[in-house]
């Protein structure tokens, strides 16, 4: 079973999500966070293209790699709440 | 009122072949900048002036005359950058025939560049220390009897450092092109050195380009857009070529626009959908001080024009500098070694509007009833010493103005035949029209037609090809791989095809036979996923529809091939029976 997820990695999975039932036109609710991209219709393109949307969202850089290597919902969602999470605290001890 | 380019006549060098080329510029501008590439961020990473081009290329060709000889094809598989072009024009200087080919997709079952390998026999393949490293898998997957890896950084000095590299003639085949064909019939185009001299020349007269002619591209270098239209041309005229990766643009388009505004450059080309992609990713903060009036050449090719892209892309940046009359369509394939037809410099696109309802039945009308008009752009002119036909595909009559037939080419740039397939090259290269004697001319398998003007409008095809981001693919590979997927899914009663939706975009639809004996032992969501991840791993698209269906649902001929034009027909029109 799931331990709960923290509230940025719960609301990243639901970009992911939203935004991938937008570009593959199918309901979000049949979109499994735990499937594998390819499974679940995400060429290249549509990868670089979510990647590029979280990017803008949360001010971030990911390089295209990760999504080889976290590579479902759930696994790319908690990898990139971590990047955030360290960016933030970055930037609140340069401040 | 557009300024009509007139081209020049200038003094030309006659060379006979690319070799004879390289080593004219290597002569004649031995430390201008020939090619550049650009890092993800745009950076420029060592450039090759057209001396260090030579003297590399030479070097490597003494390397490869050490393994093979004059007229064995190498495999060139190179990831993005200029080690792709060294060794290029080393094959030329060998005399080696040069096969430019995609590094397959991790993921995929490599059937493709399987088939390439059988069909064409190279002795040697190349590639890149980087690629031997990260991508052992191709290394291995690819050896055959008779065939070996050079590894470039690898390749020692020559054992015959003053090689002497017999010349090449004009007949002789300089490069082996496969964008066309499928998996199951590959089909290797022979372009002959003669052929891209003259469609070289052929491009220059038509965009009226000169030395001073920046080109900017992220096309591949193994599609034949990205290697013929700018790494060999900037050659041609001895200008500057900036290269980016195809991924750098799909990450952040407006890389591209920001190299085009910091070179100057004169020529970017891409296929349609990368001009929808800069508009969807306009981000003002990253355009600013963004001047795009150098770029008189904005050359849409490799599938087809819409006029709403033409317009968005011209209203987004106009702002930037960008003048719409840049836009300039083109038409081409590999059989035509490239450039088939091409706009007037500086004039803009050709649009016309017609009746949707009679274009279906091969008419051009004007529209009867406001919503049955349809915008088509124009493809430009036939260029210089090139002949365009319509023939009506059965009679092979010559069509007239304003009918829509398919569109038949004849002129030096048509290629020398398919690579050891006497067959295909007969019907594809050597069709003659009735009535008109003993002329050869090539069948492109498009559609389209000619207006009075001699405008060329292609509005469809006949061959078999679905075309996505301006890459080829075949109906027949994507059935196969879902076929391979399971059992259960019945081989050769499966149909791939496209729609094109509202929004200009084509949606891939996969419809597939199931067998009975399995159906009720199959979760269907999962079959579905499963068959959409093949098709992603094997050919990087999505299938955005996967229906499957009772057996024998499909229409077939008698002799029991899928139709799949009337497959298309029956889906559209909701008729087609899903397997329970």
């Amino acid at each position: 079973m799931e331990s709960e997820l923290d509230p940025m990695e719960s609301e990243i999975r639901g970009r992911c999500t939203d935004y991938l039932a937008k570009l593959l036109n199918r309901p979000a609710k049949l979109i499994d966070p735990h499937a594998k991209f390819a499974r679940l219709g995400v060429d290249s393109a549509t990868s670089v293209f979510l990647l590029m949307e979280l990017e803008e969202w949360l001010a971030i850089e990911l390089p295209t790699e990760i999504i080889f290597e976290y590579p479902t919902i759930a696994q790319l969602a908690q990898h990139v709440a971590r990047c955030r999470a360290s960016e933030t605290a970055r930037g609140r001890r340069r401040g | 009122m557009a300024e009509r380019y007139e081209p020049k006549a200038t003094p030309r060098e006659h060379p006979i072949s690319l070799a004879d080329l390289l080593r004219h510029r290597a002569t004649e501008q031995p430390h201008d900048r020939a090619y550049v590439f650009l890092s993800d961020r745009g950076n420029e990473q060592a450039p090759l002036t057209f001396a260090d081009l030579y003297r590399r290329a030479h070097a490597l060709a003494g390397s490869l005359l050490d393994r093979v000889k004059r007229g064995d094809r190498a495999l060139l598989l190179f990831p993005p950058g200029l080690d792709f072009v060294v060794a290029f024009f080393a094959c030329v200087l060998a005399g080696v025939i040069p096969v430019p080919m995609m590094i397959p997709r991790r993921a995929s079952s490599r059937d493709a560049a399987n088939a390439i390998l059988a069909d064409c026999s190279p002795r040697l393949a190349v590639t890149t220390r980087g690629v031997a490293t990260t991508r052992p898998d191709v290394i291995e997957r690819f050896q055959a009897v008779e065939f070996e890896w050079l590894i470039l950084e690898q390749a020692t000095q020559t054992t015959k450092p003053n090689v002497c590299v017999a010349a090449s003639k004009r007949g002789d085949i300089a490069l082996l092109q496969y964008t066309s064909g499928s998996t199951s019939e590959p089909r290797g185009v022979m372009v002959s050195h003669g052929n891209l001299l003259d469609n070289s020349e052929m491009i220059r007269l038509a965009l009226g380009n000169t030395r001073a002619s920046t080109f900017v591209s992220w096309v591949p270098h193994y599609h034949d857009m990205g290697l013929i239209l700018n790494i060999l041309q900037t050659l041609y005229l001895g200008a500057l070529c900036v290269l980016m990766a195809p991924v750098t643009f799909m990450q952040r388009p407006l890389t591209w626009l920001r190299a085009i505004h910091t070179y100057r450059a004169e020529v970017a080309t891409a296929p349609n959908f990368a001009f929808d992609l800069c508009v969807l990713r306009f981000r003002a903060e990253q355009m600013r001080d963004i001047d795009l009036s150098s770029w008189k050449l904005a050359l849409n090719g490799a599938e087809p024009l819409r006029a709403d892209t033409l317009d968005r892309f011209g209203s987004t940046f106009a702002p930037y500098g960008f003048n719409a009359n840049s836009m300039y369509p083109a038409y081409g394939l590999a059989e035509a070694t490239l450039l088939v037809t091409g706009g007037h410099r500086g004039s803009g696109p050709i649009t016309r509007r017609v009746s949707r309802a009679e274009l279906q039945k091969g008419r051009v009308a004007a529209p009867t009833r406001p919503d049955d008009g349809q915008v088509l752009i124009g493809c430009g002119q036939p260029l210089v010493g090139e002949h365009v036909a319509i023939i009506a595909p059965d009679s092979r009559r010559r069509l007239e103005v304003d009918s829509v037939g398919e569109v038949w080419v004849s002129g030096p740039n048509v290629a020398q035949g398919y690579w050891q397939n006497a067959g295909a090259t007969a019907s594809t290269f050597r069709a003659q029209i009735e009535g008109e004697g003993g002329k050869y001319w090539l069948r492109t398998g498009d559609l389209g037609f000619l207006d009075q003007s001699g405008e060329l409008f292609v509005t469809g095809r006949i061959k078999d090809v679905i075309i996505i981001r301006g890459m080829n693919h075949y109906p027949q590979d994507i059935e196969n791989t879902v076929q391979n997927v399971h059992p259960a899914l019945r081989r050769n009663c499966g149909a791939a095809f496209t729609t094109l939706e509202e929004n200009g975009r084509e949606k891939l639809v996969v419809i597939q036979e199931v067998e009975r004996t399995y159906r009720s032992e199959i979760a269907v969501a999962e079959l579905v996923a499963s068959i959409r991840e093949a098709v992603v791993n094997e050919h990087e698209v999505n299938a955005d529809e996967i229906l499957l269906i009772a057996p024998g649902a499909l229409p077939k001929t008698t002799s029991g091939k899928v139709q799949r034009n009337l497959t298309r027909t029956i889906w559209l029109d909701g008729l087609l029976e899903v397997a329970k």
